[in-house]
């Protein structure tokens, strides 16, 4: 799964030695699996667990959009630092640009769920975009 | 509108945990071995023992932590699997199987010391000399490498023209002023108007056996027929030398190992050039010139024990010690640790080819920089039979056209960057080399090899015409003959050993 | 397709007419599927009756475009003029005018006009006189025969002769069945009543001056049954108008009188209902025309009631060569709470049954419709099918047009009924009155609680309460809004959107309220 998830993240950031690092600990497996569950989590939340009209606005669904892009950036920062901090490895500016990167990726498998599952939301089908 | 009902979520859920698939990262393999055992009966039985060890020394790369001397250590495999059965809960220690230490020889060896006391080797021991202070440690040390149990396979012989065993040595507390050139020194033994190399040697080798080792301490400098020919009597030598070892080589099949080493003490005496004649009374003066002159210390017997003895001993460390040359067959020897390093020294650009292992043997993706692809080896050198100078020496390496070797330097924080170390400071590797290349268009595959051949000191410290002494100090006369007849012999045993290590790093575009 | 004629006679028979076309727009059911309502009153200016016809004509209009889609309960049945009647049998429909049976001969006459008074003999001048008073004569029969039934009855008898009369009794079908409503202390309605029954009873239609006429069997036959309203209101004392309603109890008591005879006793009808109420309102007092506008009255409503327990019973009725077989039925409503503020739950569990649902579901349809569709037309239910509900729906479609006329109607209906006496207050609502005219102009709903507003009966809560953040209000009604909207799918404009609210009000209704 290491090596589904690396082209996608590695089109995005790539920079050695920490896009090795991040390869070598599995990190592109485990973030790439996060944010899939996670986008599908917050867009399942938004579509069918909240399911309401006053919360059907196309800025309701950004609003969950950035919380899901918080979510990554966080993991993208924390998860990577975890295990090199445990390594020995230092970085510094590396994580927080891979962090946005993460967050972005977590933003568009959000916007792409969105579209995919939003067709049985009753109350919110037509968020963000009418069809 | 589309009528397809609710399922596609499931797919998508479905979809998303078949990605999950396991990782095949040996580390996990082994642990995983380790738990299974450790939950079947709360032990590690003999069977899964040799289990585990068995996966690790298939896969030693990956564990470079619980290996030393190309073995598992029993230590560290026990700690690992302890920390590992920590992890659970509320369960005790299991019992793990602890082979009994089959490593190593249970048979001490037992050293025997030669010192030669002919009528050339006065100089070193007149007055109080560094040879006298060096061999008397030698032997201590040696006596104590060789006690068990309050008893010690040791023997000390002075040798001449024949071999006279001095047990009285063994106990000599004073050693530097016991030994004296003078009628009543112990040091007075035999019949030391003249040793003959060869025969001192060939003696010496017999004496090796299986258990034994033998030390050789003499100047080592041949004594020719009165001739014209020097090259030629030399020559005539140097193949005497070789038979010597060749005949040994023959006669038992022992990895038999030759250790050479260059030692340098004050002398005050009498030189006697290749020309001597005692009717022209043409020896050089010496004296009270604080002239220093080269000892040899040779350690010969079988590869094990010696790799133990001068470990143990030492010989950088004793005064005076110049240089050394270690002569035996390395054909098992198993391939170093070696990985390209990331950031290193690099010039250019590449990526690991393939990002699943831990080591990095094979690089692609290149890209020049300036016409340059330069980059770093981390290796393990650690086991290497060689000088320092040796190892440091880039004319000593072997690369394929095209690529060049810039520098061979220890591993040291702060000549690496801050990644890369991290990385090496896991493994065993001491050294790291530095390679680079311009050739853009037909770059090849980097195939390094340390050559196995004699160092430059021995033509350094070699002297063809030992008549000007004076200028010559430091050289030995023949010297080069000598280990190149030692070097012959070994060469003929094995023909094919051409290298020290041999470690390629494929590159593709 | 069994038909319902229904006679609505006088001023009070429009009023009920319009009370039974609310009642049948909220989707309370009977069981014919086409009601044809006869208003017969000869003020044709009369402010109730244009209020009337105006109702049952959008009625028409969107039952036609959306009555037979099954998602949706409101606007069930077929109201039918007499005209289309006839126009299907082949006939000719200019013979009546749409819902209204126009009396003939009474458009600028007066009475003395009308039974040619000037050219009688002096001995039946004399007759004439002890018959009618000199008021009497010389009234204008344009307004209404003024509370005087002795008018009336000489004026409407001409209706068996009517072409319209003709023309009905034509397409009467062995299936169809007749009510008649009327009050019995007013001038058209208590004489109409029995001259209509009795043409109807006889069967025999006289077209021109035939002597002997047609009989149509089926028509005497017919199922009849008729509520009479006693009196439930009075009028101010006004020296202008002749109209008295200390004479109404009177009246009453002469017309009950007859109808023992000539209605019940001889076993004409079928089934009779009867209604009435203290009289303790006090309308103006105002001989017809433009400004006779009564507020609606929950008597009129409870007597519309009345036309759906027949729709209902009406198969045990039985009539053989003119005459009731069978028992004849005699009921009266009542309610279980005296009290001059009727509620919901002030009314019996009967009637509760048959309006509470429907008049709730459309009462919260018309809400929606009036504060805040205009404003939610971007959610699923609107926008998320081909056929979109959008402000051009709202603003330039003919039948939404119709529709919110109608529902204005409605509103003032309901604003009259709250505020007459007695008051018919199941909901909670403010009502918006004209300045100058003093008429209901519209209600308004200010709880924002939209589910307490039925009175007397609290909002029902589920566990969907106990979850955090729980849908409510006009949010709840949204989101089953779309819910309902899926349920419908694809579907005419129109129709996809009655069928969504018809859905979504009732499950809201049910949900929150009964």
């Amino acid at each position: 799964m290491n090596d589904l998830f690396a082209p996608l993240f590695e089109f995005f950031y790539y920079t050695v030695p920490f896009s090795d690092d991040l390869y070598a600990e599995g990190l592109y497996a485990s973030l790439g699996l996060c944010n899939v569950l996670i986008s599908l989590f917050f867009a399942v939340l938004f579509y069918y667990i909240i399911n309401r009209p006053a919360f059907s606005k196309w800025y309701h669904w950004l609003i969950i959009l950035l919380i899901n892009f918080g979510v990554a950036f966080t993991l993208g920062i924390v998860l990577p630092q975890t295990k090199f901090v445990a390594l020995g490895i230092e970085y510094h500016s590396e994580y927080y640009i891979f962090g946005l990167m993460n967050a972005l990726i977590a933003s568009s498998f959000y916007f792409i769920i969105s579209f995919m599952i939003r067709w049985w939301s009753t109350n919110a089908k037509r968020t963000p975009f009418p069809h | 509108m589309k009528v397809f009902k609710k399922q596609p979520i499931l797919l998508i859920a479905i979809g998303v945990l078949l990605l999950t698939s396991c990782g095949d990262d040996p580390r996990d393999k082994l642990d995983n071995k380790i738990n299974v055992g450790i939950r079947n009966g709360n032990n590690i039985e003999e069977k899964e023992w040799n289990e585990l060890t068995k996966y690790i020394l298939e896969n030693k790369g990956e564990f470079p932590n619980l290996m030393e001397d190309e073995k598992v250590n029993t230590n560290k495999l026990t700690d690992h699997i302890l920390t590992l059965s920590e992890k659970r809960r509320g369960q005790p220690d299991p019992e793990i199987f602890n082979p009994k230490s089959v490593n190593g020889n249970p048979i001490k060896s037992h050293v025997k010391v030669f010192i030669e006391n002919s009528g050339s080797m006065d100089g070193y021991v007149r007055g109080i000399k560094d040879f006298e202070i060096v061999i008397g440690k030698l032997l201590v040390l040696s006596k104590d490498f060789c006690s068990q149990n309050a008893k010690s396979n040791f023997d000390v012989f002075f040798v001449n023209k024949k071999v006279y065993p001095a047990p009285e040595i063994k106990e000599l507390t004073d050693f530097a002023r016991a030994l004296e050139p003078t009628l009543s020194s112990p040091y007075n033994k035999g019949d030391r108007s003249e040793s003959i190399l060869n025969g001192v040697i060939k003696s010496i080798i017999d004496s090796t056996s299986e258990n034994s080792i033998s030390i050789l301490i003499s100047d080592c400098i041949y004594s020719l027929e009165p001739t014209k020919d020097t090259k030629g009597s030399l020559g005539y030598q140097q193949n005497g030398t070789m038979e010597v070892f060749l005949n040994k080589f023959r006669s038992s099949n022992l990895n038999f190992t030759t250790c050479i080493y260059k030692m340098i003490s004050d002398y005050e005496g009498n030189y006697f050039p290749y020309d001597y004649d005692p009717k022209k009374k043409n020896s050089i003066s010496l004296y009270n010139i604080q002239a220093k002159r080269p000892y040899y210390i040779w350690v010969i017997g079988e590869f094990e024990r010696v790799s133990d003895f001068i470990k143990k001993i030492n010989f950088n460390s004793l005064k005076g010690f110049q240089n050394s040359i270690i002569l035996s067959d390395l054909t098992n020897e198993k391939q170093p640790y070696y990985s390209v390093l990331k950031e290193t020294n690099k010039v250019g650009s590449f990526k690991q080819t393939d990002r699943g292992k831990r080591d990095v043997k094979s690089i692609n993706d290149i890209q020049f920089d300036g016409g340059t692809l330069q980059f770093a080896i981390a290796i393990d050198l650690g086991n290497i039979p060689v000088d320092l100078s040796y190892l440091s020496n880039p004319k000593n390496y072997v690369v394929p056209d095209g690529f060049i070797v810039r520098s061979i330097k220890k591993i040291d924080r702060n000549k690496l960057s801050q990644r890369d170390f991290v990385t090496v400071e896991k493994t065993t590797a001491t050294h790291f080399i530095t390679v680079s290349t311009t050739n853009k268009f037909t770059i090849q595959d980097l195939k390094l090899e340390l050559s196995y051949k004699i160092p430059a000191w021995v033509e350094q410290s070699n002297s063809l015409d030992d008549r000007n002494i004076k200028d010559e100090l430091d050289k030995t006369f023949g010297l080069a003959y000598l280990v190149q007849g030692v070097s012959e012999a070994y060469a003929t045993q094995n023909p094919e050993q051409t290298s020290y290590f041999k470690i390629t790093i494929t590159i593709k575009k | 397709m069994a038909k319902l004629y229904v006679f609505g006679i006088g001023g009070t028979g429009a009023r009920v007419i319009k009370s039974l076309a609310m009642l049948l727009a909220s989707g309370v059911k009977s069981n014919f599927t086409e009601i044809v309502p006869i208003i017969i009153d000869p003020d044709k200016s009369g402010g109730d009756l244009n209020r009337t016809i105006n109702a049952l004509n959008d009625y028409q209009s969107i039952h036609n475009e959306i009555g037979d889609f099954e998602k949706n309960n409101f606007f069930k049945t077929k109201i039918t003029t007499l005209s289309e009647v006839i126009s299907e049998g082949n006939g000719n429909p200019n013979v009546i005018d749409g819902f209204r049976y126009e009396i003939e001969g009474v458009q600028s006459d007066t009475f003395e006009d009308f039974i040619g008074y000037g050219s009688l003999d002096k001995s039946n001048k004399y007759l004439a006189n002890l018959l009618f008073s000199d008021e009497n004569l010389s009234s204008n029969l344009d307004v209404g025969f003024k509370g005087n039934p002795n008018i009336g009855s000489v004026v409407l008898n001409q209706f068996s002769k009517s072409d319209a009369f003709g023309a009905f009794a034509s397409n009467f079908k062995n299936e169809d069945s007749i009510f008649i409503v009327s009050s019995i202390f007013g001038g058209t309605g208590a004489s109409g009543f029995p001259l209509i029954l009795k043409n109807i009873r006889e069967g025999k239609i006289f077209t021109g001056n035939e002597k002997q006429g047609k009989t149509h069997q089926f028509l005497k036959d017919a199922i009849i049954g008729a509520i009479t309203i006693q009196p439930y209101f009075k009028v101010t004392n006004n020296k202008k108008s002749k109209i008295d309603s200390q004479g109404f109890i009177t009246k009453t008591k002469a017309a009950l009188h007859y109808y023992s005879r000539n209605v019940t006793g001889n076993k004409s009808l079928n089934s009779m209902y009867y209604i009435g109420d203290f009289d303790t309102k006090e309308y103006t007092n105002v001989e017809g025309g433009r400004d006779q506008k009564n507020d609606a009255h929950f008597v009129e409503l409870a007597a519309a009631l009345s036309i759906i327990d027949f729709s209902n019973s009406y198969s045990s009725l039985k009539t053989v060569n003119g005459k009731a077989t069978n028992q004849i039925t005699f009921k009266e409503f009542g309610i279980d709470n005296t009290t001059q503020d009727i509620q919901f739950t002030d009314l019996s569990q009967s009637t509760n049954s048959i309006i509470r649902s429907r008049l709730s579901e459309y009462f919260y349809f018309n809400l929606f419709l009036k504060v805040k569709l205009r404003n939610e037309l971007k959610h699923p239910y609107a926008t998320a099918y081909t056929s979109k509900i959008d402000t051009n729906f709202i603003e330039l479609n003919p039948f939404y047009l119709t529709l919110s006329r109608f529902n204005k109607e409605f509103r003032i209906w309901l604003g009259e009924l709250y505020r007459n006496e007695v008051h018919f207050k199941p909901f909670n609502i403010e009502v918006i009155t004209n300045e100058k005219t003093k008429e209901v102009e519209d209600i308004s709903v200010t709880d924002s609680s939209i589910f307490s507003i039925v009175n007397g009966v609290s909002e029902k809560k589920s566990i969907w309460e106990y979850t955090p953040f729980p849908k409510k209000n006009y949010e709840l009604y949204i989101s089953q809004l779309n819910k309902a909207a899926e349920e419908v799918g694809n579907s005419t404009l129109s129709k996809r959107f009655m069928g969504t609210f018809s859905l979504a009000t009732k499950s809201i209704v049910n949900q929150k309220l009964y």
